[in-house]
């Protein structure tokens, strides 16, 4: 494939595959050999590609920053940040919000929609479940950085100890810790059950034995057989009947840890429903931040195409409505009810010094996503890229107004107070950053980006339809 | 040199590979209806074959309730029993509290129970078995559909080459099962 100056990208067979409206969703010329080579190609490579080594040159000094910036404050405290009284939850609640979000859109993508027998999915699951891993894993270092001595985040586990001390169930913080801990234990297992089959066929595509030692290792003797075939679909479907229900209450209860506090801007039966509505866009949103890239540079025009950027566009648009809508009815219930003090909370919000990370994530979350009614929008990349990236950052945006302009404007005027990150808060979260496309580089290099076995019975249903 | 070991073994075993499902499940039909011994099908994707009866989805059921009731449990004795603290007057029993944790360790429960599970039944971690030593299986988590027959005797070994061979299979190779 040629990259032209017009941005149209065109395959080796000289046509046109920027994403279309009447695109299918695989292209008739693919059979499921030239998809497994296709698919198969690039963890194959011996040679690295040249923008897979600047991108990993470049993310790889975002660790080393997370890594000191962790080892720092393992040495000098939660000092380090900018968290005081009142506001004493600042970044580290912000980015764990931020970064489970963006792993439960994987999650609904690949369990939900399978539950629903979307045909578009299987291009897109495994990239969204890989998302899912390395985002969950970013998510998972917060809430235990956050807990002050983290050596002993162990603490949270109920045990017979010595001191006789139990942690306290009523709390929707330990909620969390379990629903963090089930989320992420469940989504590798089933990550790792659906790469399986694709294991290995690169085990029997491979023709260097050290490769084939490797993925056939992993593909945990894994051959095809018939009777195989039949408990491993029984078994994936079990895993996405339960995956989905999962991934829904792990956000509510994420949302229930803010909705169980009596702090202005919190207490309200809205936020679970609320937290899942904002999960589902900053998904949706990183699902196509990766697969726009990811697709262009794997050449994988075939199979991830215009019909697919309609679709998410259109998911997308719909999540963003519902995030509108919880908006709305956080200004609505405000000014609906008796409590002064969350009146002014409100108008602070939208006028005070902090007033623009609040009409950022307004103009981010539920305006730019607008533009995605038109389907020429929905269908040019660079825009959806544009777009996707204005949602990611408006959700922290959003993040930030709910944990620090709620804390640092308590019901007492006089234990008001406020709140500024330190350099610290900043590495650690460009550190995340770093990890997160760290992880997905080397995800993609050594594993296939796209559900082959899944793909396959695509195809086939398409070939025959077509006869 | 040892004799008996350079002694060639006879076949008693055949694998053909088939280029569509259609063809290579109704040359596994021919071959159960012959009686030809054991026939199994590889495929690089699931196959259009009525679903096994499995215990699978009852066990992980099982498990999932378990984890889930053991959770409540362990809350209810920790909260009640070994640590009871007072939150804002609220009852040590404060049993809606205790139901998060409990759906989540059911639904990890379910989780593994299937992984694990599902896993055993797939034969996960069974590294090797005679069926690697064919040549062709190999193609058949890639895009071929591979029948592998283990026959009893020379006779039925040559039935299943005539049945596969007629039902259009695109190459045959012999093999010791």
């Amino acid at each position: 494939m040629t990259l032209l100056r017009t941005g149209a990208a065109i395959d080796a067979s000289g046509e046109d595959r920027r994403p279309r409206a009447n695109d299918p969703i695989v292209f008739p010329a693919q059979t499921i050999s030239s998809m497994t080579s296709t698919i198969c190609g690039p963890p194959l490579r011996r040679k690295w590609p040249l923008w897979w080594k600047l991108s990993l040159a470049a993310a790889l000094p975002f660790v080393v920053v997370l890594a000191v910036a962790v080892g720092w404050l393992f040495y000098a405290g939660v000092g380090i940040w900018g968290i005081d009284w009142p506001v004493v939850w600042g970044f580290a609640i912000i980015n764990y919000v931020w970064w489970i979000a963006i792993a439960s859109g994987g999650t609904f993508i690949s369990a939900l929609f399978y539950l629903a027998e979307v045909e578009w999915r299987s291009a897109l699951n495994r990239i969204a479940e890989t998302i899912t891993i390395f985002a969950a894993a970013c998510a998972a270092i917060y809430p235990i950085l956050h807990l002050g001595r983290p050596w002993l985040f162990y603490w949270l586990f109920p045990y017979p100890n010595v001191m006789g001390v139990w942690p306290q169930f009523r709390s929707p913080l330990l909620w969390d810790f379990a629903a963090i801990l089930a989320y992420v234990i469940s989504s590798i297992l089933f990550w790792y059950f659906g790469l399986v089959p694709d294991l290995a066929t690169m085990r029997d595509k491979a023709d260097a034995s050290q490769k084939r030692r490797f993925y056939g290792l992993l593909a945990l003797g894994f051959r095809g057989s018939d009777s195989a075939w039949r408990y491993y679909t029984i078994g994936y479907g079990l895993l996405a009947a339960v995956m989905a229900p999962l991934v829904i209450s792990v956000h509510s209860i994420v949302g229930l840890d803010f909705a169980g506090a009596a702090t202005l801007g919190w207490h309200s039966t809205e936020f679970p429903p609320f937290f899942v509505f904002g999960a589902l866009l900053s998904g949706f949103a990183t699902v196509l931040l990766v697969a726009i890239p990811v697709r262009r540079l794997l050449r994988l025009e075939d199979f991830i195409t215009g019909r697919h950027f309609d679709i998410l566009g259109k998911l997308l648009l719909t999540s963003s409505l519902c995030v509108g809508y919880a908006y709305l009815m956080e200004a609505f219930t405000t000014f609906y009810g008796p409590d002064a003090a969350e009146k002014r909370l409100f108008i602070n919000k939208i006028t005070g010094e902090l007033a623009p990370i609040y009409w950022a994530t307004i103009l981010f979350n539920v305006l730019a996503p607008q533009l995605m009614w038109r389907q020429s929008v929905r269908l040019n990349e660079a825009l959806v890229v544009l777009i996707s990236f204005f949602v990611i950052i408006g959700m922290w945006c959003e993040r930030f107004v709910i944990v620090v302009m709620s804390l640092r404007r308590t019901h007492l005027p006089s234990a008001w107070g406020d709140y500024t990150p330190t350099i610290w808060d900043w590495l650690t979260l460009f550190g995340t950053v770093g990890l997160f496309i760290a992880g997905l580089l080397i995800a993609v290099r050594l594993l296939p980006t796209v559900s082959m076995f899944e793909m396959r019975e695509t195809i086939l249903r398409y070939a025959r339809r077509n006869q | 040199m040892n004799a008996i070991a350079d002694a060639p073994i006879a076949p008693n075993g055949l694998a053909a590979t088939f280029l569509s499902e259609e063809a290579s499940l109704a040359a596994l039909a021919d071959l159960n209806a012959a009686d030809v011994g054991d026939a199994r099908l590889f495929s690089p994707l699931p196959p259009s074959l009525p679903p096994k009866r499995t215990r699978l989805p009852a066990v992980a059921l099982v498990f999932g309730l378990f984890g889930a009731a053991a959770a409540f449990g362990l809350q209810s004795f920790a909260n009640v029993v070994a640590y009871p603290l007072d939150i804002g007057a609220r009852p040590p029993f404060s049993w809606p509290s205790f139901i998060p944790i409990a759906f989540e360790a059911g639904i990890l429960s379910v989780v593994v129970a299937t992984v694990v599970g599902a896993g055993a039944l797939c034969g996960f971690t069974r590294y090797y078995d005679s069926v690697d030593e064919i040549r062709l299986l190999r193609e058949a988590t890639i895009d071929r559909w591979v029948i592998v027959v283990r026959a009893p005797n020379s006779e039925t070994l040559a039935r299943s080459r005539d049945i596969l061979q007629r039902c259009g299979a695109r190459a045959i190779e012999e093999a010791e099962l």
